[in-house]
Order: structure tokens, then sequence, then C-alpha cells
């Protein structure tokens, strides 16, 4: 009988993970990115499996490393990435700034 | 980050503070020594600016080529357009110490100095559409307002004056074509120079975006000194061109020493 190797990361942190890949990739590009995840590790040893665990210091790190505005636009694209691969509605013009963590969340949590 | 990196990064911003003193402090002198002024500023102008060229191409030679990734483009562009600036002020600055001649217009520095601004833009334009999104923000919206301001202003007062000349058409055209370009290069990097000014990531690139911004507003101050008749080689002016290749010195070399990110 094969061994089930249990997952690490579930089937939505998955998600959310592969749509912060997409947007750097897409807003900045693939080197910025993979730099990027360098800085989180190197300033906020926050690795990249981490991140749905620890949306705080994500956050924090990114408003840190590319400013308060372009921050927001960036998880604003992450967000409707989510949405997306997920199957939920995302509504841009009802996205208030800074409530990308419980966004998230509620994603997360939802069924 | 490392110390010693710190440490480097200050040493260099010290150093660009001192010889951003001592720029004024030659063109203060000026008024005492005009030869000593037009000497020194002639030969230096060159200097500052093709040392910003070779870190840039240091810069860009050290990372990883690569025309798929956007921030190597931006990279790329900015150091074509300072190389071509930096050809625009050795041609300036050989027809006036070397040749000693009254510098011509239009001149080959003027072929180079146009041709650096569609690199400039293009990288400015490709760093900043995917943030657009930003300027919607009332926090944002300053930029766009104040130059729209700045371009009805200076098309109002430069444009009759330029076309009422009775210069040849090359020189009208290129009259013309300098208040342009500094127009929308400005429309760019003014907003792009707000929305990025925080951000570790950024840092290079703010640096860069001082230094268009600060050879554009010298470029229009140059513009209307000129045809108010206010110019002279040697006038305070030029130390904005100065302090501009200082400005990009700065980001080209933070980039050079900049570690994990960005690359």
């Amino acid at each position: 009988m094969a061994k089930i190797i249990p997952l690490r990361i579930n089937v939505k942190e998955d998600a959310l993970l592969q749509s912060i890949d997409e947007t750097f990739t897409i807003l900045c590009s693939a080197s910025v990115r993979e730099s990027f995840y360098d800085f989180l590790e190197k300033e906020f040893k926050l690795r990249r499996d981490e991140i749905p665990s620890r949306l705080d210091l994500f956050v924090k790190a990114l408003e840190k490393a590319t400013g308060s505005a372009p921050s927001e636009v960036i998880m604003k694209n992450i967000l409707k990435r989510f949405c997306a691969r997920l199957g939920v509605e995302f509504n841009s013009g009802r996205y208030v700034r800074g409530s990308f963590k419980d966004a998230v969340i509620n994603a997360l949590r939802s069924p | 980050m490392p110390v010693s990196r710190n440490a480097s990064r200050w040493a260099a911003y010290v150093l660009a503070a001192i010889a951003a003193v001592l720029i004024g402090v030659i063109y203060y002198a000026g008024h005492y020594d005009q030869a000593i002024q037009y000497v020194a500023t002639n030969a230096l102008s060159p200097i500052f600016a093709l040392a910003a060229a070779m870190l840039a191409l240091l810069a860009l030679v050290k990372s990883k080529p690569n025309w798929k990734d956007r921030y190597w483009i931006i990279w790329f562009c900015y150091t074509c357009g300072m190389a071509l600036w930096g050809l625009g002020e050795l041609t300036w600055s050989i027809y006036a110490l070397l040749l000693n001649v009254p510098v011509p217009y239009p001149s080959i520095g003027d072929l180079f100095w146009l041709a650096g601004y569609p690199f400039f833009f293009w990288a400015l334009f490709v760093q900043v559409w995917p943030f657009r999104e930003a300027f919607s923000q009332r926090s944002q919206i300053l930029g766009p307002v104040s130059m729209l301001i700045l371009a009805g202003a200076t098309i109002s007062v430069l444009f009759p004056s330029i076309l009422a000349t009775e210069a040849d058409l090359i020189s009208v055209v290129i009259g013309v074509a300098y208040p342009v370009f500094d127009i929308l290069l400005l429309a760019v990097a003014i907003p792009a120079f707000l929305l990025f000014r925080r951000g570790e990531f950024w840092k290079p690139l703010v640096f860069v975006i001082l230094g268009i911004t600060l050879a554009l507003v010298g470029d229009l101050w140059f513009a209307f000194a000129t045809l108010d008749g206010t110019y002279y080689n040697g006038h305070p002016l030029e130390m904005l061109f100065f302090w501009s290749y200082l400005a990009f010195a700065l980001g080209f070399y933070t980039k050079l020493k900049q570690g994990a990110w960005p690359r």
C-alpha cells in the first residue's frame, strides 16, 4: 500500500501562493519575484510557504519593499487572481485599502 | 543588509553631496573668475555624465541579459539614455574646449540629447504602466495635475517665441522638440517619483527618476533663459545638470551594489 504523504500546503493556500507568483511576474518580472522572496527570507525570516499563515508579516514586508500605493496595487491584484482561482467573484470596486488580510482569510475559510 | 554594503552606500551619498557642493562653489567662484569656471564646468560635465553612464553599464552587465524581463529592459533603456546624454555633454565640451568655438545650434550634441529621450521615456513608461491604477487615488493625482499646468504654461510661453524666430526649419523643429520631450518625460517622471519614492525596492530607480527630473527642469529653464537672452555659458542653471548626473550616478551605483534585490 502506498504511503500517504500529508500535503503541507492545502489547495487554497497553494492557490494564494500561485496568485502571488503570478502577480509579481505580471506587474514586475520573474526576477523581481524571486528577489522579493529572497528579501522576505533575509529581512523578515518569512519563507514563501509560510505566507498564508503569516499574512500580517507579508503585508508589512510588501509595504516596506514597494511603498504604500504600489503595495496596494499588488495586493489588489493578488486578491483578484486568488478569487479567480477559487471561483469566487471579486468586486474590485468594493475593495477597501488595508482589507487584504481579512479578504484573504475569509476566502481561505470559505467552504 | 551587511554593514560593509551599507557603509559603501553611505560613502557614495557623502561623496555625491561633497561633489554637489563643490559644483556650487565653482559656479559661485565664476563671479570672480569666469575663465576658470568656463574651463572647469565644460571639462567636468562630460566626466560626470559619462561616469554615470559607466556605472549604468557596469550595473547592466552584472545582471543577466533577458529581453523578456521587464526590469532588465528598464535598466537597459536607462543605460542607453544616459550614454547618449553623456555623448551630448562630450560633444558640447569638445566644441567649447578643444575646438574653442561657440557651440553651434543645432549640433551633433543635440542629436545625442534628443536620441536619449525615447529611452528614458520608455523605461519610465514600462515601470509605471502596471501600477497605473494607483494614480486614481487622490494622493497620487497631484503629479499629473501639476504636469498639465506646467505643460500649459510652457507651451503658451515658449512656442510662440520659437515659432516667431527666423531660424531654419531644422532649428525650429529641434527648438520645439526639446520642450515637448521635456514635458512628456516629466509627465511620467514626476508621478513615477511620487509613486515610488517610498519602498526599498525602488531606491535605485528613484535616484534615476530624480536625475531625469532635475535634468528636465534645467532644460526647461535653459529654454526660457535662452529665449529671454539671459543665458550665458556658465549660468547657474547648469548646476541642475551636474546634480542630475550625480543623482543618476547614485542610482546606478545603488543598483550595482544592491545584493539580493532588486536584481
